[in-house]
């Protein structure tokens, strides 16, 4: 049984808050590292929908497993706390297992509902090397890719390019226990401001995961622009994990009982 | 007489000592990588030398390790009063972090690292563990609570008793080696032991950490013993020799020949496993022997002959021993080419390359030892050695008391055969990884200590492949697979068993607040779980798609010998389960067991084979099927003891002890074959087997009673090995030389003196001369080979002095050639008794049968007289399968007859008018059987 819930609030900041950025309007060339991660800070949507979250994850074998979800999040109006619901749609025999995650700055609760049960289960804590779902994700991976500008030791690399497009290069290391990864080296559009590409180094120093846009999938939804399409590689293990989503709906006003440890399970439309 | 290719030896010696120089060079170069200062050559301690995997079972055994990870970590285990004390529990936490910071370790598994859900309040918690909530005393009680009744948790990575946590360590690499070269498991135990301390004791083992250990003692163990036992050796020669000579060149021929081996493994890129390892120890017994033959034989002939030349001695030295040797040489290689019907792929690297060895032994035993003798020309001696007129005393003793006592002899070794044969019916098959060290060594200390407390740690495996996507979701399947998971942990061998059944009993337990633990009715419920379960801990279980499972076992026990009843029940009881699942057993356990089952039930096959192929050498060397027979019984008869001491002592048929059994083989062949060409030779110098057999032990005695002294001291030298299957090889090997050089001292002399070796052609070759058609004029004309098919053909006779041969007026058609002795040839007429001849060895006697006349004369023998007879019957066989051969024999027949005539003829003038006219043969009995005198007598 995995920790997932914590996976939750971070999974939407990669595939939002890293995909959705304010267009830069001017040259990015001369950025300090505190405006880089301002400008891939700076909008995180307060409230929205994902009718289509998938995740599909392959194996060494080359079996793989696809997982689609819903997913609504909403801040709550008396506090600071995030609410995150995640509503399983495919396949049919897991249609209705749901997670209500309610997170603020001290805490964090996860709300399980199984429809063969037909039971709310309440989980607490969770583990950060584990991998989620089965997934190359691990909250180890996401926390210290939501971390990039804030902790450990950053220093800006000479910029690279990544299929064409002119990108930050950012390194982030940390040397004390506590992350899992020693060093994670991000390349980020100068144009959008979102994660191409993000390489994680283990403590030897070897590079372990690799987790990689699919540029092919960046849109620009004015003002924002959007990376659809990830992938985590996990090259130690030999599996992978790709992101999609799609059928986003920013901003969009949600019941408050879809965030409700009674109505989270309900389907919404 | 020596041949060109002698000659050629003994001319070139120098151009011989060239060649083998250049080519140890090459061999060198090949083998030593100056550049880097290391040999190119590995070492595979890897299960895989000995693992007997179809390439079908290899792939399913890789796919399994792809699914479901590595199953073999290494196993710390922290042993305290109690674990789950604030104190204890924090020194676990710096023992995981520790261990899992390390180079190569791709996750760690603990009792503080591997969140699994307990419950809490009523919730499921899964709150990291942090050192500081370690700290509190009241995270311990329920940290305690929640994990003793946990299956994933105790008896996995906490002891039943809660007085034991281990920490499993997951490389990242599954390939052995390359653990090995990392040195992985070693580093592992030293950061272990850091936490070590009053009242915490630390024990690793797992099979990454055995198997380093017994690589890096296999790499000692080349380094020290090799050298130590080629020490031993060389002081025994020099004190039995006591000369350099003796002592240098079977040195030599030895270290040429295992540097030719070691590269041939470096050219072929065959790293030295578990069983080639013993394959050196093999090169230094058969050299020593091979060089012991020829060096003694040299040794008699410059006694014997002193006076000739350096070239002259070898050109001897090579006529006598290079048939013997070379017949050893590819006896040897093809039994051991018999081992090659084994599966193992470790045998059949040994065979081969062992094989290689003896072939290039018996190259330089041939070319090199001679050449080396050559300029090492022995000292004359005025005195012979201390000793040596004992020795030459106690073989003439020796000799005499097999002679007198042979049939005693053979009673007994009868007896013993047949005993050996039924105790090697006890033979019991077993191997024990962990039993190769010794009983008081840190691993093994440690593999007991885990094995007790954590209930086994020799892993074995169920692989399931259900065909289809889902298959392991049925709660019908699952129930089955919790049953069989019950049944198994059963079994007194098992220690514990872990599969997804107790996973999705688990989650039920947990997320459908069930009381107990049961697999849930609902296929869509199990589903669910399994999903929000998903994660590391549980893919070693199940796929991603739920298509295939696992079932890991520990088993308590490691000797193959317990493992493999509780393999054959398992197998029955996986029978029961419904249809459609494809089954298999793997894991280390398994792969060693049926290993060591197939390596040794083949047996039986690769001796029978060996035998079969050492009795067609034999054959082929004496030119008798028969003698061939009689000549392997004493090889079979060592077979047999060395086996039959197996059952006797306890000692497990496993790849060891199945190694020395080809060493056996090889010296067996080694002795016999020496001992028959000797016994052969001297046969027919003599004429007599008795005399032949005393011969051929004074010939063979002194090299193979040294070398046989020379060896068990050698091998005796390898009980100091720290791997017990080394010392177990060497006491063994020792044991075994010993009985051989018994059978080598009394059965085989007793049981050739009674082999009927001298042929009829040997005898008339002995008496006649070695051109028998020169001095019978019956075989005037024929070749060698037609010479001798003829001899063989007829029957040899001896009579007694006055014995009558032939009688005047008698109808038969039998001819005679006399080999020793002498008969007369006369007439009685009236009282008259007229002698017209006397006869000796070389003259024919009865021709006028073949003219199918009545004898015209009696023949009586005078003294003892050995006679070869033809009779019509022979005539008959003669004329159907060789004609041309008859019809050379029959013309000489007719010149003999010729010849009588003309000797009638000068007879009938000699007795004109002297005797009655009645008395000579007249037109009706124009010959008399008489003498045709040979022109030249041997």
């Amino acid at each position: 049984m995995k920790p997932y819930y914590r996976l939750l609030p971070t999974l939407f900041s990669l595939g939002l808050f890293f995909n959705a950025g304010i267009a830069l309007a001017d040259s990015n060339a001369d950025k300090s590292i505190q405006e880089i991660a301002q400008c891939m800070r700076v909008n995180v949507f307060e409230r929205g929908a994902v009718r289509d979250f998938q995740i599909k994850s392959t194996d060494k074998e080359g079996k793989s497993k696809t997982i689609q979800f819903k997913a609504f999040w909403k801040p709550s109006k008396t506090s600071d706390v995030i609410r995150i619901t995640l509503q399983v749609q495919e396949p049919k025999a897991l249609r209705g297992t749901s997670y209500l995650v309610v997170k603020n700055l001290d805490s964090e609760k996860l709300y399980l509902y199984l429809p063969a049960l037909r039971k709310v289960r309440t989980l607490q804590g969770g583990e950060d090397s584990q991998k989620l779902w089965g997934s190359d994700f691990s909250i180890a991976d996401i926390k210290q890719l939501q971390g990039l500008m804030i902790e450990g030791v950053v220093k800006r690399l000479p910029d690279e390019t990544i299929e064409g497009r002119p990108a930050y290069l950012i390194e982030t290391s940390h040397s004390g226990t506590g992350h899992f990864y020693r060093k994670v080296r991000s390349y980020i559009d100068q144009q959008s401001c979102l994660l191409l590409k993000s390489e994680l180094f283990t403590a030897d120093d070897t590079l372990s995961k690799v987790l990689k846009a699919d540029i092919s999938t960046l849109l620009e939804i004015d003002p924002w622009w959007l990376i659809q399409g990830y992938r985590m590689s996990d090259l130690r293990a030999g599996t992978r994990t790709d992101l999609w989503l799609s059928d986003i709906f920013i901003n969009e006003r949600l019941p408050e009982s879809l965030f409700t440890p009674e109505g989270f399970y309900i389907e919404q439309e | 007489m020596p041949n060109r290719f002698h000659r050629w030896i003994a001319e070139h010696s120098i151009a011989v000592l060239m060649a083998t120089l250049i080519l140890s060079l090459l061999a060198l170069l090949q083998l030593f990588d100056f550049q880097n200062a290391r040999l190119r050559l590995s070492i595979d301690p890897s299960l895989d030398a000995i693992s007997i995997l179809t390439p079908q079972e290899r792939k399913f055994d890789s796919l399994v390790r792809l699914r479901f990870g590595n199953r073999e970590p290494v196993m710390v285990m922290m042993q305290v009063d109690d674990v789950f004390l604030p104190k204890n529990l924090q020194r676990l936490d710096r023992l995981s972090h520790d261990l899992q910071q390390l180079d190569g370790v791709k996750s760690v598994d603990s009792l503080t690292l591997t969140r699994l859900p307990r419950i809490e309040r009523n919730d499921l918690n899964y709150s990291p563990l942090t050192p500081t909530s370690l700290q509190d005393p009241q995270i311990a009680r329920e940290l305690r609570h929640s994990t003793l009744d946990n299956p994933l948790i105790a008896g996995q990575l906490v002891s039943r008793d809660g007085s034991a946590a281990v920490v499993l360590v997951h490389p990242a690499s599954s390939d052995e080696l390359e653990i090995l070269h990392s040195d992985l498991a070693r580093r592992i135990r030293q950061t272990a032991d850091r936490q070590a301390g009053p009242g915490v004791r630390i024990h690793v083992t797992g099979a990454p950490l055995i198997r380093s250990e017994i690589s890096h003692t296999l790499t000692s163990q080349m380094k020290t013993m090799i050298p130590a036992i080629m020490l031993v050796i060389a002081v025994l020669l020099a004190l039995v020799f006591r000369s350099l000579r003796a002592v240098l060149i079977p040195l030599l021929t030895i270290c040429v020949a295992m540097l030719w081996v070691l590269a041939s493994f470096s050219v072929a890129a065959i790293p030295i496993n578990l069983v080639t390892a013993l394959t050196p120890p093999f090169i230094i017994t058969m050299g020593l022997a091979y060089c012991a033959h020829v060096i003694s034989e040299y040794e008699q002939i410059h006694r014997r002959e002193p006076a000739l030349s350096a070239q002259k001695h070898i050109a001897s030295l090579l006529q006598e021993t290079s048939i013997p040797v070379m017949v050893t040489g590819l006896a040897t290689i093809a039994g051991l080419l018999a081992l090659t019907l084994n599966e193992q792929r470790s045998m059949i690297e040994f065979a081969a390359f062992s094989a290689l060895g003896t072939l290039f032994l018996m190259l330089l035993t041939l070319l090199l030892v001679p050449s080396l003798l050559y300029f090492c020309k022995p000292r004359r001696r005025d005195q012979p050695l201390a000793g040596e007129a004992m020795l030459d005393q106690a073989i003439d003793t020796l000799s005499k008391f097999d002679q007198q006592h042979r049939k005693q002899i053979l009673w007994v070794a009868l007896i013993v055969f047949a005993g050996s044969l039924l105790y090697a019916a006890q033979i019991r098959i077993g191997e024990q990884l962990i039993g190769l060290f010794p009983e008081n060594s840190r691993i093994r200390i440690d593999h007991a200590a885990i094995n007790q407390k954590m209930g086994g740690v020799n892993p074995v495996y169920l692989a399931f492949e259900g065909g289809a996507e889902d298959v392991f979701t049925d709660p019908n399947i699952l129930q089955q697979l919790d049953q069989l998971e019950k049944w198994v942990s059963q079994q007194p061998e098992v220690g514990s068993v872990l599969g997804l059944a107790d996973h999705v009993k688990l989650l039920n337990r947990y997320l459908a607040a069930e009381a107990s633990f049961a697999i849930p009715a609902s296929r869509d419920a199990i589903r669910q779980m399994l999903f929000v379960g998903d994660g590391e801990w549980q893919r070693s279980v199940v796929n991603i798609d739920r298509s295939a499972s696992l079932i890991q076992i520990r088993l308590r026990v490691d000797d193959t010998a317990r493992i493999a009843p509780f393999l054959d029940r398992l197998q029955l009881r996986l029978k029961q389960l419904p249809g459609g699942l494809e089954i298999h057993l793997g894991g280390g356990a398994v792969i060693m067991t049926e290993s060591v089952r197939k390596a040794t039930s083949g047996q039986l096959m690769s001796v029978a084979l060996a035998l079969l192929l050492i009795y067609l050498c034999l054959s082929l060397q004496f030119l008798s099927f028969k003698i061939g027979l009689l000549a392997t019984l004493p090889t079979a008869l060592q077979t047999a003891l060395y086996f039959g001491m197996l059952g006797l002592l306890g000692v497990s048929l496993n790849p060891t002890s199945v190694l020395v059994e080809t060493l056996v083989l090889g010296l067996a062949i080694d002795d016999t074959i020496h001992y028959l060409s000797r016994f052969a030779s001297a046969a027919k110098r003599s004429g007599s087997e008795t005399i032949a057999a005393q011969r051929a032990l004074q010939s063979v005695l002194r090299p193979v009673t040294v070398t046989k002294t020379i060896l068990i001291a050698g091998f005796l030298t390898m009980l100091s090995g720290d791997l017990s299957s080394q010392a177990l090889f060497g006491w063994l090997a020792a044991l075994t030389l010993f009985c051989t050089w018994l059978v080598d001292i009394f059965v085989t002399p007793a049981f050739m003196s009674g082999l009927r070796i001298v042929t009829l052609w040997d005898t008339l070759r002995l008496n006649l001369g070695a051109q028998v058609q020169k001095t019978i004029p019956l075989f005037r004309g024929l070749s060698d080979r037609q010479s001798r098919i003829f001899a063989l053909m007829a029957n040899l006779h001896t009579l007694p002095s006055g014995t009558r041969l032939i009688t005047e007026g008698d109808e038969s058609g039998d001819i005679y050639v006399i080999i020793d002795g002498e008969v007369t040839v006369f007439k009685d007429i009236g009282d008259d008794h007229i002698e017209l001849a006397r006869m000796q060895r070389g003259d024919v006697v009865g021709e006028i049968g073949y003219f199918g006349q009545r004898r015209s004369a009696s023949v009586d023998t005078v003294s003892e007289t050995r006679l070869l007879r033809f009779d019509d019957e022979d005539k008959e066989r003669l004329c159907r399968a060789y004609p041309s051969i008859a019809a050379r024999i029959f013309l000489n027949l007719n010149r003999v007859q010729a010849q009588r005539q003309a000797e009638r003829n000068g007879l009938i003038e000699k007795f004109n008018g002297k005797a009655q006219p009645s008395a000579l043969p007249d037109e009706k009995n124009p010959s008399f059987d008489s003498s045709l005198h040979s022109p030249a007598k041997p």
